[in-house]
């Protein structure tokens, strides 16, 4: 649905040129502070944390103000594991070194010992998020589209046939992750493959406009496929179609997103698994690229 | 339910009786009947609503929508008098059983203040409905538009209780209402999408226009399907006696409309094209890659009517228009193709009939360029059939009695997305089609009871039916699919049905002012998938189904009309109050875009509407126009939306004005102007704002708990006509849309302050300044 989305895009492109657009003075209401939860949890021996902050007024210039000295537990059920506030980083609690969560399990998150109201009372707050698997990817390819200025990442994939899976896809490049954000992400639906079947679908990107950095020859793209839960799926969709703008052509009323942090918190805490399939820029594959240009 | 049903049939006999006891003292003498049909003189066009008045009666009745009438009168010579505004009155002495083709002369321009004969009684005869307006082409012409488009659909926004969904957009709302609850009509055929251009422009020609008509919320019984209002469009017969035409440009169209007799007297033909030009001058553009970019609409109508003899007639309408859109990255094109066949027959003197056939279709377009081997293609169709009878029995002056029935055939493909190339990795994505039947019989009753009294009583009963192939499906209370229902072709898997009371009764309280109440019930079996406040090309019509029930509207309506002695004002003030049941909304973020479940998008929900609506016209010779208000109050509550509390309907203007005043200053020169406000629509603004994954995310606290900067703006225009005078020559239209260059929100967002480091600062974006434009029209 990638390609509806560009579209969708050029006729707005197209339609705003007739546009202005002006600065307004607007006084919002601002909501009492909550606090929000940012929490990955990943299947590989990597560092493990989850971020907490508080929101902030809508026009507000700060950035989110950290929350510290919060005690946060992670459970599987089984074993509880005490995540630690970093000393440099306010507001990161880290899991110990080499902890890695397991697909099939069920992760429970738990935050207390803090008052972000305010009223002197502390707080608590839990979120459970389960670890679905992922089956490794077969290959991957990239192709060059001259029109769009970028490559495209292209999956071959088996899905299991059997469940309803939804997948997150990430970028890296040389071992560093280009796609950071929730608004560079790529979250789809099992549907999204025919037949459970992925030949050569079109799942992520790498920016190839005069701003970004070309690829050079032995270059190592590779894709980051995760299993994550439909409700992360939700939420990843939601977060991007709340950074698209408000323009009465395509989008309805904005709403919030659907986090899963009990007791009014926001954001989201996840437990997902991760398969990798690599690929090295050949000399061909920058011809191609010279080729469409 | 069954009680009503019960007070419905008394109330119809009590009628019936009444009617027989009072009205008919003549019963056995030589009573005879008079109809026929009443046409301009200068080019054949049948007059709709011209006065038919027994003189010395003071009864009589109006033509209907095909310029036929009919009346019974008592024995002996009888004078009938025909009037119509602008045009020199008719009389004619009548003594037996006749039909009559009675041709009325324009009133020749300037002439002082004519009273029309028996105007009185054409007040009297006015119909019960409330809330009906009509608008003439001739009017809807001198209003100042946009780009100097003329746009029926622009000049209905400016009557109370409609307004435009945005900035300047053809697609309107009708007392809060959501645009998908409003039936348009062309030639009886329904427009689906009647958008040009991203909604900015209609496919309604004015060029082609007759009248048009919008009843906002007390439907006549033959009309049913939508909860908010009918636009019923009336596209012009065809010049009868002589070819004329016009041609016109403008800034981004020309238009061009040729009419004449086929046979004099006997059959015409009409047909009016325009097509927009901006994208001819682009290969021009210094910008190579511009060259092959394409960005136009076009329509054309095309009617023909014959005349076989005093009790045939025949019609035949057809629309066809198409938008285009291609640059280097996409193309996009959409339209309409609408037929209509009608067969008027006058069985007898007194029973009328008309039989109707139409074809409609609106189809899209979308792909992305073609030369990427992961071209997409996307293609949606949406196809309709109808065939309609209507039969109108005059029964006494002022006493009709009116039946008919109609029956659609819905055909829906909503989306198929392939992907051409052969090598292409897309994955073909086709929604199931989905059919649908809907039919609506209905008997409606109208007589004038007492000197002081009209009544009118309808009754509609609607019929949905789901047919297969088709699938359906299950939902659990999270929304999820738990099971998925397959039909063969031809299973009719599903039927709502219902029962749409009309009723409505006219108090002549003086020969000047006359008191209206009215009630209303409707039912709506299919809708548009679309949250969004503007129109889009990309519509998704869907149906009633197991899951989704047909949205009903229960209306009550209340008025006083007054006129003053000389005629030049007339006022008006209505008051309404409108309960809805299985409202359609969606949930927070919906896919509504090639989702095969899209029915688990779907909140239901309750809406409710209540306000009154103002309105003073005048009219004198030099100087015309109107000034309407209206106070609205429209909210829903759906679902689990706004955490289950009510909310406002983006369309919720509390205050609505509009202005239009013509001014006639030479003989050959008019000003005109528009003036609008309205109170700045709900939107939900954020409150809060918090930080995840990098990436900013809004809080919000209510849905459409905030609203817009109040909406207003000034219009000009000013119309030349050559020497020559109005019906033949030139005629220069100026206008100036915006004229105070207000900077009107259409959109609000929230962007990073680029020259200041003050964070966040909202942002509007408007669309349109101050617009001049300038058109000219040539008329042969």
């Amino acid at each position: 649905m990638k390609q509806l989305v560009f579209i969708i895009n050029i006729v707005m492109a197209v339609f705003l040129s007739w546009g202005c657009a002006e600065y307004i003075d607007l006084d919002l209401e601002t909501s009492d502070q909550k606090l929000v939860v940012d929490g990955m949890i990943t299947s590989e021996r990597h560092i493990q944390y989850v971020r907490l902050s508080r929101s902030v007024a809508f026009m507000d210039d700060t950035v989110s103000p950290p929350v510290s000295g919060a005690r946060v537990l992670l459970s599987d059920g089984y074993n509880v594991e005490t995540l630690r506030e970093a000393n440099e980083m306010a507001g990161f609690y880290v899991a110990k070194n080499g902890f890695a969560a397991t697909p099939g399990n069920s992760y429970e998150l738990t935050v207390s010992e803090v008052d972000i109201d305010g009223d002197g009372v502390e707080e608590s707050y839990q979120a459970i998020s389960y670890m679905p698997h992922v089956n490794k990817p077969d290959s991957i390819d990239l192709l060059f589209d001259a029109s769009w200025e970028m490559w495209k990442v292209l999956l071959w994939f088996n899905d299991p046939p059997d469940s309803e899976d939804y997948y997150l896809f990430r970028v890296l490049l040389n071992g560093t992750l280009i796609s950071e954000r929730i608004s560079e992400f790529t979250v789809v639906s099992d549907r999204f493959f025919e037949n459970g079947r992925a030949d050569g679908v079109w799942v992520q990107s790498i920016n190839a406009n005069e701003e970004a950095e070309p690829l050079q020859e032995g270059d190592v793209v590779t894709l980051q496929m995760c299993g994550i839960t439909e409700a992360y799926f939700d939420f990843v969709k939601s977060v991007q179609r709340e950074g698209r703008g408000q323009y009465p052509l395509f989008s309805g009323p904005p709403a919030n997103v659907p986090g899963n942090i009990s007791n009014g918190a926001l954001g989201f805490f996840t437990a997902f698994s991760v398969s990798y399939a690599n690929l090295v820029v050949s000399a061909g594959l920058l011809e191609e690229k010279n080729n469409s240009d | 339910m069954t009680n009503f049903k019960f007070f419905f049939i008394f109330f119809l006999l009590f009628l019936q009786y009444q009617a027989t006891v009072k009205a008919r003292p003549n019963v056995g003498e030589d009573v005879f009947t008079v109809s026929g049909y009443v046409k301009d003189g200068a080019t054949g066009e049948m007059l709709v609503g011209a006065s038919v008045i027994v003189r010395g009666s003071g009864t009589g009745t109006v033509t209907n929508v095909y310029g036929f009438f009919s009346i019974e009168l008592s024995p002996g010579e009888q004078i009938l008098q025909f009037g119509f505004l602008g045009y020199q009155p008719v009389e004619r002495i009548v003594s037996q059983t006749t039909h009559l083709t009675v041709e009325m002369i324009p009133q020749p321009e300037l002439l002082e203040e004519v009273t029309i004969a028996g105007e009185e009684g054409a007040v009297s005869v006015r119909s019960s409905l409330l809330g009906l307006e009509r608008l003439e082409p001739s009017s809807i012409g001198r209003m100042p538009v946009l780009m100097g488009e003329t746009d029926p659909l622009k000049a209905i926004q400016m009557l109370p209780g409609v307004s435009a969904t945005s900035e300047g957009s053809s697609n309107f709302t009708v007392r809060g209402g959501n645009p998908d609850q409003n039936l348009l009509l062309m030639d009886e055929a329904i427009v689906y999408n009647a958008g040009h251009l991203l909604g900015f422009f209609s496919v309604f020609n004015n060029d082609a226009i007759k009248y048009v008509e919008l009843y906002k919320g007390d439907f006549p019984a033959s009309e049913g399907g939508r909860l908010s209002s009918v636009l019923d469009v009336h596209t012009r017969d065809g010049n009868m006696k002589q070819f004329q035409g016009s041609a016109g440009i403008g800034l981004i169209s020309s238009r061009l409309n040729l009419e004449g007799p086929i046979k004099k007297n006997k059959a015409s033909f009409l047909f009016t094209g325009r097509r927009t030009y901006a994208d001819l001058f682009l290969p021009l553009a210094s910008d190579e890659e511009l060259h092959d970019n394409q960005l136009y609409f076009y329509d054309t109508n095309f009617k023909m009517n014959w005349i076989a003899d005093e009790k045939n007639r025949f019609f035949l309408s057809a629309y066809l228009g198409r938008d285009v859109f291609r640059d280097e990255m996409a193309r996009l094109n959409f339209g309409n193709r609408t037929l209509s066949l009608r067969w008027n027959r006058v069985f007898s003197p007194s029973l009328f009939a008309n039989f109707t056939f139409v074809r409609g279709q609106y189809d899209y377009f979308l792909g992305t360029s073609e030369t990427d081997i992961d071209d997409m293609e996307w293609v949606s169709e949406f196809n309709d059939y109808m065939f309609g009878a209507d039969f109108s029995w005059f029964l006494a002056p002022e006493k009709t009695f009116r039946f008919g029935a109609r029956s659609f055939f819905h055909s829906i493909a909503p989306g198929d997305v392939t992907g051409p190339d052969e090598n292409s990795f897309l994955k073909e994505v086709e929604l199931p089609q989905n059919n649908s039947l809907e039919h609506g019989a209905y008997v409606s009753y109208s007589n004038r009871i007492a000197s002081w009294l009209k009544l009118r009583v309808g009754l509609r009963y609607s019929l949905f039916q789901n047919v297969g192939p088709g699938k359906s499906f299950r939902f659990d209370d999270a929304y999820e699919v738990t099971d998925t229902i397959s039909y063969s072709s031809g299973d009719i898997f599903n039927s709502y049905h219902g029962l749409e009371p009309r009723a409505g009764a006219s108090v002549f309280l003086s020969p000047r002012l006359t008191a209206k109440i009215s009630y209303s019930r409707t039912r709506q079996y299919i809708q548009l998938a679309s949250n969004s406040t503007s129109s889009t090309p990309l519509d998704v019509w869907f149906p009633a189904s197991p899951n989704v029930k047909p949205q009903t509207s229960d209306q009550v309506s209340l008025g006083l009309f007054g006129k003053s002695r000389n005629g030049v004002f007339e006022h008006s003030i209505e008051f309404f109050n409108k309960w809805m049941e299985n409202t359609i909304d969606f949930k927070d973020h919906p896919d509504l875009l090639l989702n095969e479940t899209i029915e688990g998008e779907v909140r239901f929900g309750k809406a409710w509407a209540r306000g009154f609506e103002l309105m003073s016209k005048w009219n004198t010779d030099r100087f015309s126009g109107w000034v309407g208000y209206t106070f609205l109050k429209s909210e829903r509550v759906a679902g689990g939306i706004n955490n289950g509390k009510p909310f406002l309907s983006p369309y919720d203007h509390t205050h609505d004005v509009s202005v239009f005043a013509d001014y006639r200053l030479a003989s050959r020169v008019s000003l005109s102007a528009n003036w609008v406000y309205y109170t700045g629509s709900p939107v939900t603004l954020p409150v809060g704002r918090f930080d995840v994954g990098g990436t900013m995310v809004p809080l919000y606290s209510q849905r459409n708990g905030e609203r817009m900067p109040d909406y207003h703006r000034l219009d000009f225009s000013c119309i030349i006509h050559s020497k020559r005078g109005k019906e033949k020559g030139g005629e220069w239209v100026f206008s100036l849309y915006n004229a105070y260059g207000r900077k009107n929100a259409w959109a609000i967002n929230f962007v990073n302050d680029e020259e200041g480091d003050s964070g966040i600062r909202a942002e509007k974006t408007y669309l349109f300044s101050v617009v001049p434009s300038v058109s000219y029209t040539f008329k042969f």
